[in-house]
């Protein structure tokens, strides 16, 4: 299928949290309450439409497990949006927030966008971190925030989707240089000249230049 | 090592040399797959550092490990000693006996009759304590049984375990090398760069889940000591 961009997307939290779930929920509209062990990273894809536009989400969805840390490092690279995700029934994977985002943001480019995401908002009744708490923290390091249930679907898809808002936000306002794909963004492999918006030619100047981005 | 090799990865049986060709693993597969495991044995053997994430999730066997060398090298030593003060408490039951007898002897064809009493005396002591020494030498030698048969089935037994969980232990550590390697140039959009990846990823994960089995076998095992030292030594 064809698509104007494509993202690629990152989801890192720690194991158990939910991300392959959340994958699962948003490509294939389904919930699997036991699932595998990721080895390594396991892939999604989704097309969306944003502004009348085809853009193919990339799914990296990683090892939360200690011992595949290492190798998770070498996803962020050319990534462009980031779902950072903790459970909200588990303190614990709330407090090791601070170490996932020094990884993402040591690893990635400085423009990657990162979306936090408290898993698991169905199970209010074992709830161990406040809302308020989630959005504090989202607050004071500059992330958008959600929580989400990839059981009951709730928030997942604007999860993913406002995501891909901001990352296209971004190239409108020429934040992102879409030609270096180590931003994480990709020209589709055909461009109707058709939109004057769209990135068409590298030779015609490229992104942001009927955007208006001043 | 070759031959070691060998048998730690299979159960020795000659089937085994054929297990091989109904998998459907290959020869390349297999090759990478001794490459990647004789590479982190070599950084073992160089003594490279592990990164602390890594670590920290071994954590737990690896404290189990700890205590499985402590305990194998004291109960050796124990074994040891405990067999050299049985020898040496049978010597001094021995010579205590003998001399008690010829005391007693001595004693009876003595001319002084005080001397002579004195002698019999020591003699009836020297007796008595080398028949109260051999009743202690029994309760030391049961001991010593109960050491030995501890030493060579349970420690036996778990140090088969122990490495085979640590030969585990590299072939896992290597196939995440290799899994890392593969994901440095990994992107789904390239064609050749998935199937590199998926090769290693099942590596991983087989070894994966060899060695969570393992890891459970070696912490059960060696959990199982510390009942045995209460109800033995205490």
């Amino acid at each position: 299928m064809s698509y104007a961009y494509l993202f690629k997307y990152i989801i890192i939290g720690d194991t158990g949290v939910g991300k392959s779930c959340l994958l699962l929920q948003f490509t294939d509209k389904r919930f699997q309450p036991v699932h595998d062990l990721t080895i390594g990273v396991e892939f999604g894809a989704r097309m969306v439409t944003i502004d009348g536009k085809q853009i193919k989400l990339q799914i990296w969805d990683t090892a939360g497990q200690e011992s595949f840390r290492s190798i998770t490092r070498s996803y962020y690279r050319g990534a462009a949006g980031a779902l950072l995700v903790y459970d909200i029934t588990r303190r614990d994977t709330f407090n090791h927030l601070t170490s996932w985002l020094e990884d993402a943001r040591q690893h990635s480019n400085s423009n990657m966008v990162i979306m936090l995401i408290g898993n698991k908002s169905d199970l209010e009744a074992r709830r161990e971190v406040k809302r308020e708490e989630g959005e504090a923290f989202a607050r004071e390091h500059g992330l958008v925030f959600m929580e989400t249930s990839a059981k009951t679907a709730a928030n997942v898809e604007e999860a993913f989707i406002d995501t891909a808002k901001e990352i296209y936000r971004k190239i409108q306002e020429g934040v992102f240089d879409i030609n270096n794909e180590a931003n994480g963004i990709k020209l589709g492999p055909q461009h109707s000249p058709s939109s004057p918006n769209s990135p068409g030619g590298n030779a015609t100047g490229g992104l942001g230049g009927g955007s208006g981005c001043c | 090592m070759a031959s070691q090799f060998y048998e730690r990865n299979t159960s020795g049986m000659n089937a085994d040399r054929f297990m091989a060709r109904l998998t459907d693993e290959s020869t390349v597969n297999t090759m990478q797959r001794h490459y990647w495991t004789a590479r982190q044995f070599i950084r073992t053997k160089l003594g490279k550092k592990e990164d602390e994430h890594l670590e920290a999730s071994d954590i737990e066997l690896d404290t189990c490990l700890n205590l499985y060398r402590s305990v194998h090298g004291t109960s050796f030593q124990l074994l040891n000693n405990v067999d050299n003060y049985a020898n040496f408490l049978l010597d001094e039951t021995l010579v205590q006996n003998v001399l008690g007898k010829y005391l007693k002897e001595k004693g009876k064809i003595d001319k002084t009759v005080a001397v002579g009493r004195i002698l019999i005396a020591v003699g009836r002591a020297l007796l008595f304590s080398s028949h109260r020494l051999n009743a202690a030498r029994i309760g030391v030698s049961t001991f010593y049984n109960k050491l030995s048969v501890f030493v060579e089935r349970a420690i036996g037994d778990c140090s088969q375990t122990i490495e085979a969980v640590q030969m585990c232990r590299t072939e896992y550590r290597g196939s995440l090398l290799w899994m890392k390697k593969t994901s440095e140039e990994l992107d789904p959009e390239v064609d050749g760069s998935m199937e590199k990846f998926r090769e290693a990823q099942t590596t991983v994960k087989s070894n994966k889940e060899r060695l969570d089995r393992l890891k459970t076998d070696t912490l059960q095992k060696v959990n199982l000591f510390i009942p045995f030292i209460y109800t033995t030594f205490l």
